[in-house]
């Protein structure tokens, strides 16, 4: 009863707390009072003035979400215009109305004692802004301080790069940079700046609009590396004539590679590699959500928000986005934590104390788990199939008078989908959670059994908390993971049976085999490049909201 | 008498779980030698047991010749897997050891970028990756396969580098004080002890492309190129002769596991070390 009390006195306490606001709004200075006013006009607007951006940006794009959301199907749904059978919109648009306008009481009342309190945080400048000042003030000092002949060494390096090293003797160094700047100045001149004025273009008879925008990234990159190169170079000048020190001999500075800078020469490869076969192709298909790359032509131009727009506004497209993130949202808890819990359950019974033959049992799980998945789910797939050996098993048993469809029925795959990766999953999650789980400090069990815990207790109070803390993080890359589960979907159903009202995808397609088939099968590139940002953006935003919100992330100490 | 009860009941749970698992195991394995065709067959245990499946496999006659290469694709990906092992190795270490014996500017970043490039579905770039194979004349080329694995090794760094932050950096300090180079530090001190890493991380690189299906289907187009990976997909999939390729293709499934098991079930030590140093990160 006390805490009935104690849960109307928090959900009426933003609007008691509204009785302060003209007080404090006539107390407040100017930025406190540009807080309120925007804050009152939008959710997350006076966060800019209080100095908190992030949570701003945050609660504004909530707050646009769902404006847009409410123009174009909330009210139209409600009124009876559209509807979209199953996903049980009208209730969500119904019941989220009143929870947005209290979140504004909500946010209005922190706001406000934000305001009171003047706990503005300070605004810094951009990092890259403030680097550059430093850069300039530091000139224009040893400038002022360096005698008229070291003047012009000091402009050297903004015209002729190695010319300030070949006079200080370091010849190695100093032709590398004028080879540097030469081969740049080169390859600018010839190729560089058209490809980077093709790239905007982007549609040309010469060559199809995928090179365009290839070339375009690469002029681009070639570009911020010299830049970088230039800048430093003009550092190294300036501090070597503050420093009145010469250039350490070439081969100190190759030696130095693998001393001090070892870890240059360890991360130049992997680094290379991944920006090579990971970033820019991210980046590429990134910008090929903005183009109209779609059919078999290579020829496109930039659309701007196009395909997004065709996504949340085309009916058919927008209902299909739904209704797979809706799948692929509830796959991913179901999947990541029947998986974890498993694990958990299995690992308990082998470490169990008296358990014989544990190495036995372990041996076990890991032979299932080091067949190969593409293979354990290929079979599986077969299993299940209608003329399969499990149809034909139950037939035998007497168990069934017909054959099951498995994979005909929508609801039925995606159980069996979730039961198999159990399979598939569980074993790993066991080796994985074992170690985690004989971790746990053998005195906390002890003293709770001294206060007379009974099993269910150890467990709820001690096993889960240390567990659950320990493995956050994993939680959160497992739930991204299965997000992005292709394997098991493809290979199991491929996204069959067919879904009702469903566009190019499938009953069981999760977000990113429907991407798949929208690539693969219709080379809507453009599209399916689109849904690859939503992927990420809802990825990214549950893993942020989740570290940040967790012990571990905030690092309020260990485990207690 | 109850504490005897509850292990009895937990040796039942774990004998019915272990059927649970091993079943279709066993059934593939049955299958593979089996004597009439088919995906399913009246009784579990074959009626007629034959070595004709593994014989077709890797002599394929008739029409089957033109699509089932089986010794081609364990030459493939077994080359693939190979070299794979030695780069992606040396690459993720390296990267590993970088990011947990260095501090230095950027490595924060470096950091967050990993976590941020995890977050994008790995299928996206996949598209763009296909592209630019396209641009370098790679497609349908087992090695450029290698190409795209290796260049990913440097996000693999996280079980290693979580491995190499339980070396007590005193180890790194007493090298120091004795002269030696950072570069000595890590080959003769570190290196030694991180024994369990390295083989984890090689097992992996080597396994990935066994197991590796969606990009290297992507890549690989004529039967001769393929891994065992996309020629055994190819073999019961995409409007293939399920019937009579069924058994075949289990016994193909038996060949490629069973290596994969025994190193498994040899290296377990490693393994279990391996993902319990992957398992705490962050």
């Amino acid at each position: 009863m006390g805490y009935g009390l104690r849960f109307l006195r928090g959900l009426i306490g933003p609007f008691l707390a509204l009785k302060e606001y003209l007080p404090v709004f006539r107390k407040a200075k100017p930025r406190g009072r540009a807080a309120l006013v925007f804050g009152t006009a939008l959710l997350g607007g006076g966060r800019f003035f209080t100095g908190e951006i992030f949570r701003g940006f945050a609660l504004l794009l909530i707050e646009a979400i769902a404006i847009l959301y409410y123009i174009y199907f909330g009210f139209p749904i409600l009124a009876g215009k559209i509807d979209f059978p199953g996903l049980g919109l009208e209730f969500l648009s119904a019941v989220f109305i009143p929870v947005l306008v209290y979140l504004h009481f909500l946010e209005l009342a922190a706001l406000l004692r934000v305001v009171q309190g003047e706990n503005y945080r300070k605004l810094r400048k951009p990092k890259l802004f403030s680097s550059l000042e430093a850069g300039i003030t530091s000139f224009s000092q040893v400038w002022k301080d360096c005698v008229s002949k070291d003047k012009f060494n000091l402009l050297s390096p903004f015209f002729f790069m190695g010319y300030y090293q070949i006079r200080k003797k370091a010849y190695a160094k100093g032709m590398l940079l004028f080879l540097l700047q030469a081969g740049f100045i080169l390859y600018l001149a010839l190729t560089g700046i058209y490809d980077l004025i093709d790239f905007v273009r982007l549609e040309t008879d010469f060559r199809p609009s995928t090179f365009n925008l290839v070339y375009g990234f690469v002029a681009l990159a070639v570009i911020a590396v010299f830049l970088n190169i230039y800048f430093k170079n003009i550092k190294t000048v300036m501090e070597s004539i503050r420093s009145g020190k010469g250039f350490k001999p070439f081969r100190e500075e190759i030696k130095a590679f693998f001393n001090e800078k070892l870890y240059l020469s360890f991360l130049s490869f992997p680094v290379l590699g991944v920006i090579l076969f990971t970033v820019v192709p991210l980046i590429f298909m990134i910008s090929i959500a903005f183009t109209g790359y779609e059919g078999a032509s290579q020829n496109f131009v930039w659309t701007g928000f196009e395909s997004f727009k065709r996504l949340v506004l085309v009916r058919d497209y927008l209902y299909t986005l739904l209704s797979v993130t809706r799948w692929t949202l509830i796959w991913a808890f179901f999947a990541t934590f029947t998986n974890y819990f498993g694990g958990m359950f299995l690992a308990m019974l082998i470490n169990k104390k008296g358990v014989k033959g544990k190495k036995f049992w372990r041996t076990v799980f890991i032979i299932t788990m080091a067949v190969p998945q593409f293979v354990s789910l290929l079979i599986m797939n077969q299993m299940f199939a209608y003329e399969g050996p499990v149809n034909q098993f139950l037939l035998n048993m007497g168990i069934i008078k017909e054959k099951i469809n498995f994979w005909g029925v929508q609801s039925r795959a995606r159980i069996l989908i979730i039961l198999i990766n159990m399979w598939v999953g569980i074993p790993y999650l066991m080796l994985l959670t074992s170690g985690i789980l004989m971790n746990i400090p053998n005195e906390l069990y002890e003293a709770a059994i001294i206060e007379g815990a009974n099993k269910w207790q150890l467990f709820s109070k001690i096993t889960m908390p240390y567990m659950l803390f320990m493995t956050t993080p994993l939680l959160v890359t497992g739930f991204v993971g299965n997000i992005n589960n292709f394997n098991v979907i493809y290979l199991l159903t491929g996204g069959k049976p067919l879904g009702v009202g469903l566009v190019n995808a499938g009953g069981t397609d999760i977000l990113i085999t429907w991407l798949y088939q929208l690539t693969k099968s219709h080379r809507l590139y453009n599209l399916s490049a689109a849904i690859g940002i939503i992927i990420f953006l809802l990825s990214a935003s549950i893993s942020l909201v989740i570290y940040r919100n967790t012990a571990a992330y905030k690092g309020e100490g260990r485990f207690q | 008498m109850s504490k005897k009860t509850r292990n009895i009941g937990a040796y039942i749970a774990l004998s019915v779980l272990s059927v649970i698992w091993l079943l279709p195991i066993v059934w593939v394995i049955l299958t593979s030698f089996r004597g009439t065709p088919g995906v399913a067959s009246p009784t579990f245990i074959p009626r007629k047991f034959t070595l004709n499946n593994y014989k077709t496999l890797f002599f394929p006659e008739g029409n089957q010749a033109h699509y089932i290469m089986f010794g081609k694709w364990l030459v493939n990906t077994g080359s693939v897997a190979l070299l794979n092992m030695v780069f992606s190795t040396l690459l993720s270490l390296g990267a590993a050891y970088a990011l947990s014996r260095f501090r230095f500017k950027g490595r924060g970043a470096i950091l967050n970028i990993a976590l941020i490039l995890g977050m994008f579905p790995g299928f996206m770039a996949m598209i763009a990756v296909y592209l630019i194979l396209n641009m370098l004349g790679l497609i349908n080329h087992p090695f450029a396969l290698l190409l795209v694995y290796s260049s990913g090794a440097g996000l693999n760094f996280y079980v290693s580098k979580g491995y190499f932050d339980t070396i007590p950096y005193d180890l790194d300090e007493a090298a120091m004080i004795d002269g030696a180079s950072q570069w000595q530090i890590f080959s003769k001190v570190i290196l030694p002890l991180a024994k369990p890493i390295i083989v984890y991380t090689a097992l992996m690189a080597f396994m990935a492309p066994w197991m590796d299906f969606i990009l290297a289907s992507m890549i690989l187009r004529t039967p001769e190129q393929k891994t065992v990976a996309v020629g055994l997909y190819g073999m019961i999939m995409e409007n293939a002769d399920l019937f009579n390729n069924f058994t075949v293709f289990a016994a193909g499934c038996v060949v490629v596991a069973f290596p994969i098991v025994l190193m498994y079930v040899l290296l377990q030590r490693f393994i279990i070390e391996g993902i319990a140093a992957g398992a705490v990160k962050g």
